[in-house]
């Protein structure tokens, strides 16, 4: 089992709103490993990123850092694919 | 007898009309009868079925046209799909046995419960969202979310009273028996204030729970300033007529000259700001025309958490606010809590009265480690920013000079601890004292000395010179800014910052008002901080008064009795004008 973990700040104006929520759990649900992220800026609780309602309660804002932790066999594609996801929100 | 509410702008205009009480009771679970079943599996397949007729729904509203408000239903149908809660669905018809229906309904408003209590703004507003398909979904199982009801069945000229209101009810909205929408709860940024804007609804939010049991009587909605006047007397109702008469067409005019400066007629230029409270906000000050930010508040990101925010955090955010707006003006208010809004990682002692307790510098002069980390975040933002914007730092809640020399030590502190490490900032940050306390306002020529600016806060202000609580409904008619014995103290601190040869400005509903603005200006205010929505209009209002007239205006309104003689001078004033 493989286990990857990242942070990444959020660069997009008005954070994780709700439509990039959305485009957050159609990436994740083309991996097989659990993914999971934590906002470190509000010390949040850890959240299933399949899980919309989860990456809401995140309340990410922009310059907000997020752990992100995937476990299993795509762990690392997993992680490629959400990085290149945030980094593209600007 | 009329009551008086106030609440936050979400959708400008005035509706005058009868209102209809829609909704009295917020989406909480306690509100859900529970059902039980002997054949889960039957209701599981019964809210399987429903789920994909949503979903075919969604998809049809999602795919018409490509607007913000089509991707509100896309982002819907991921919603649906979400497993955090069709588990719990799935469980509670399983392991509690409960009907689909009873289920759905539990589900959703304990979900939509758990987000109305997240402290970002719009997070927060997404309970509206989830409680939308909670609706959707019952629709389908032939039930329906305790309180919505057809719509189509309002009568003409109707006011609608309810807690919130979910963006497939305002699509339901038969628009021209409509003319305004009164909210306990729910946000400027919610969607379906977004929806309002869009159609043109007055709309106005967070007015409290009272207005869910008032009657089926006339009422004024002001969808600028935020205020709602239930049974409004003649003259109020004349008021406001002439108001909306004026506005219609006035209106129009304002917003295509928005972006021109405010000067009255012989010439004196009035900064007009604008009141945020979100960062949503922060990106249409300059569209709306607004010459800055003139109170910021920053409550929100205090709320609603385990510890306070960082320095790094808070230096985060204020930069990022700062980069979304274009304007050069950015004035933010220290944080102003107390023990009626308790903060988690605040020790708050017990207080019978909170309002006269430890709140605002109050509370901060307790704990300077909150003062000093907000202040110190901003400095540094202001830093860095130097040659685009100019930040500005006010303190809430100050009532006496003891107080401000204190504060002002302490940041002074602050600005020489960072001077050691960056370049001192070419023009010094201001920081400025907010005088919404009587005792302020008498001694502002003393607390003068220690600060920048002034800065008059008339909502809390009328509350203390008045000794009247503007959220209880048998009294708050009381607390009206424009009360004679109010003027005269925003006349004293008027006369204070000239002295000191210091600017002073005012924020409140009532600058928002652009019936008043002639006698703010008389009584000697050149920067106004109004609610975003008011700005157009209030600068239309400075164009049309001459420095004398509104002179003579505040000489007049300062020897009235009372504040309804106020209104009174302030229409026949309007009438002679117009």
């Amino acid at each position: 089992m493989t286990e990857h973990t990242v942070d990444v700040t959020i660069a997009h104006p008005m954070g994780i709103h709700l439509r990039i929520g959305k485009d957050v759990v159609s990436v994740v649900n083309q991996f097989d490993a659990e993914i999971t992220a934590q906002n470190l800026t509000r010390n949040s609780p850890v959240a299933d990123l399949r899980s919309i309602l989860q990456i809401m309660q995140l309340q990410a804002r922009q310059g907000h850092r997020l752990r992100l932790n995937a476990t299993g066999q795509d762990a690392y594609a997993a992680i490629a694919a959400l990085t290149t996801l945030f980094q593209s929100l600007s | 007898m009329t009551d008086i509410f106030y609440g936050l702008p979400a959708s400008p205009g005035i509706g005058i009309g009868t209102l209809f009480i829609y909704r009295t009771h917020r989406f909480d679970m306690h509100s859900v009868t529970i059902e039980h079943t002997e054949k889960p599996e039957q209701e599981w397949e019964q809210f399987l079925t429903a789920k994909a007729q949503v979903a075919e729904e969604l998809v049809t509203l999602g795919g018409v046209d490509d607007s913000l408000v089509a991707e509100v239903f896309t982002a819907q149908q991921v919603i649906l799909e979400d497993h955090t809660l069709i588990q719990a669905i799935e469980q509670a018809i399983f392991a509690e046995k409960q009907s689909a229906v009873s289920a759905t309904h539990y589900v959703i408003c304990e979900l939509a419960e758990i987000f109305r209590n997240l402290g970002d703004d719009y997070f927060a507003g997404r309970s509206v969202d989830i409680i939308d398909i909670g609706h959707r979904l019952m629709t389908q199982m032939g039930g329906s979310l305790a309180g919505t009801q057809q719509l189509r069945t309002i009568p003409a000229q109707s006011i609608l009273v309810a807690t919130e209101l979910i963006p497939s009810e305002l699509t339901q909205l038969p628009l021209e028996h409509v003319i305004g929408i009164a909210l306990a709860d729910s946000t400027p940024t919610a969607h379906s204030a977004i929806l309002a804007r869009t159609l043109g609804i007055p709309m106005v939010c967070t007015l409290g729970e009272a207005i869910l049991t008032l009657p089926s009587t006339l009422a004024v909605l002001d969808g600028e300033t935020g205020t709602f006047l239930v049974q409004p007397g003649p003259n109020e109702l004349s008021r406001y007529q002439t108001i909306q008469h004026a506005q219609a067409a006035q209106l129009e005019s304002a917003i295509a000259h928005a972006q021109r400066s405010a000067d009255t007629e012989d010439g004196v230029r009035i900064t007009v700001l604008a009141n945020i409270n979100s960062s949503e906000e922060i990106t249409e000050v300059t569209t709306a025309g607004a010459d800055g930010v003139g109170l910021l508040r920053t409550e929100y990101l205090f709320q609603n958490r385990l510890t306070s925010p960082s320095l790094e955090e808070q230096y985060e955010t204020y930069l990022t606010l700062a980069h979304q707006f274009d304007g050069r003006r950015l004035t933010v208010r220290a944080l102003d809590a107390g023990g009626d809004k308790p903060m988690q990682y605040i020790h708050h002692q017990h207080e019978e009265n909170p309002f006269l307790g430890l709140r605002g510098i109050r509370l901060l002069l307790d704990q300077p480690e909150l003062l000093c980390t907000q202040f110190r975040a901003l400095y540094r933002v202001a830093v860095a920013l130097e040659d685009s914007l100019e930040v500005r730092f006010m303190l809430p809640m100050i009532s006496s000079v003891d107080e401000t020399r204190e504060a002002r030590g302490l940041l002074n502190e602050v600005v020489a601890q960072e001077c050691v490490a960056h370049p001192p900032l070419q023009r010094p940050m201001q920081i400025g004292a907010m005088i919404e306390v009587p005792s302020a306002a008498l001694v502002a020529h003393r607390i003068a000395n220690y600060v920048d600016f002034l800065s008059i806060g008339t909502n809390d202000l009328a509350q203390y010179v008045l000794a009247t609580d503007r959220t209880n409904a048998s009294v708050a008619a009381l607390a009206d800014p424009l009360h004679p014995a109010v003027l005269k103290l925003v006349k004293l601190t008027c006369e204070a910052a000239n002295q000191a040869h210091i600017p002073v400005s005012i924020c409140g509903e009532v600058s928002g008002d652009p019936h008043a603005v002639p006698l703010l200006v008389g009584l000697g205010l050149r920067e106004l901080s109004v609610p975003l929505p008011a700005v157009p209009l209030v600068k239309a209002a400075v164009r049309t008064c001459t420095l004398a007239t509104a002179s003579m205006l505040a000489t007049q309104a300062l020897e009235c009795d009372d504040a309804h003689d106020v209104r009174q001078l302030l229409s026949s004033a309007l009438q002679f004008n117009g």
